[in-house]
């Protein structure tokens, strides 16, 4: 009678093991990896769309003295996408051949870094996503956390980037659709 | 014998389940962090310049606040189950002190539904604005707001000559 409950237990564990590996590999539109990549999608389009928006005569634009002129922070933006995406990816020294100066060559730029982070997402399941390594700061941390962290930095340089375009008369490409 | 081998596999199920304890755990990490940027920033800009704005079109520094606390007080609750109250309840707040108090109260409703919930409820769906969102998904979503909007009163700041903490 117990070695038949065992045998149960043994076959419900088995079945339970065969599921959670089942999951970790089928990727793309789990709960934790869907979103993630929706977000890097619609964050990305703000940040293309706020490039494409300001005249190119604008780029030098800075609301003060010591801040980042409009320039700046989109340079800013492709680095950062690099160095968080390099923790996820595990490229930890990719970055832009040359530094992007015209608008052409820093929407390109933009467009690189985050076809990068996308790829970089592309590579996750859900199971090397939650994998603890090393991350920023000298912390131990799960993977996707990285990825999390890119998005959320860019929200605050696009926060920024919403004052310098309202300051220029420019409508910010995430108020356009309300 | 068998034992031991029930408790083998028994560990190695287990083991991707608690590898997953990095989610709840991550998102706590970043809810206090959001706190302490966003406490600290309403707490740098003096009283008498809430009512400031950069163009006549956008919110003034204490309305991006009370919109920051509102919307992300309303999604917490989705997260917590509770019954979502409207995103403008603070919108009619002018003074520093009553508008970061409401900022405290919302970050402190959001710790409180972070520290129970395990990497398992994160992943679960919610109901918000009629659409079914993974719960982490709304977290995320509040502090990725937060953060956005931090990013408008730090320019905010600079423009008053007053350097961001």
């Amino acid at each position: 009678m117990a070695y038949r409950v065992k045998l149960v237990l043994l076959f419900v564990c088995l079945a339970l093991l065969g599921g959670a590996q089942a999951q970790a590999q089928s990727g793309g539109d789990s709960a934790l990896l869907g979103p993630l990549k929706q977000q890097w999608e619609s964050i990305r389009g703000n940040v293309i769309r706020t490039a494409e928006a300001v005249p190119e005569d604008k780029y030098d634009f800075k609301p003060t003295p010591e801040v980042r002129s409009f320039r700046d922070q989109f340079v800013h933006i492709v680095e950062e996408n690099y160095f968080f995406m390099g923790f996820v990816s595990g490229q930890r020294n990719a970055k832009p051949a040359v530094t992007p100066k015209t608008k052409a060559e820093i929407i390109k730029a933009l467009n690189d870094s985050y076809d990068f982070g996308a790829k970089a997402l592309a590579g996750l399941n859900d199971s090397n996503a939650m994998e603890i390594i090393p991350v920023m700061g000298n912390r131990q941390g799960p993977r996707w956390s990285m990825a999390l962290m890119n998005i959320v930095d860019n929200m605050d340089h696009y926060g920024n980037l919403v004052v310098y375009m309202r300051l220029n008369g420019i409508v910010p490409p995430s108020s356009q659709r309300r | 014998m068998f034992a031991f081998l029930l408790i083998a596999i028994l560990a190695a199920a287990a083991q991707p389940l608690a590898a997953q304890s990095s989610m709840a755990e991550e998102l706590r990490r970043q809810w206090a962090a959001s706190r302490r940027q966003m406490v600290a920033i309403a707490e740098a800009m003096p009283a008498d310049k809430y009512g400031y704005k950069p163009t006549p079109e956008v919110r003034s520094f204490g309305e991006i606040l009370n919109h920051v606390a509102g919307e992300g007080r309303m999604e917490m609750e989705a997260v917590g189950g509770a019954q979502p109250g409207a995103p403008e309840r603070y919108d009619s707040l002018r003074d520093r002190a009553e508008i970061v108090r409401a900022l405290s109260e919302y970050f402190d409703y959001g710790t409180t539904v972070l520290a129970r919930m395990t990497d398992q409820q994160a992943l679960e769906m919610v109901t918000l604005r009629e659409s079914q969102t993974p719960r982490w998904v709304v977290v995320v979503g509040a502090i990725g707001h937060n953060k956005e909007h931090f990013g408008n009163l730090v320019t905010y700041l600079r423009l008053n000559g007053i350097t961001p903490p």
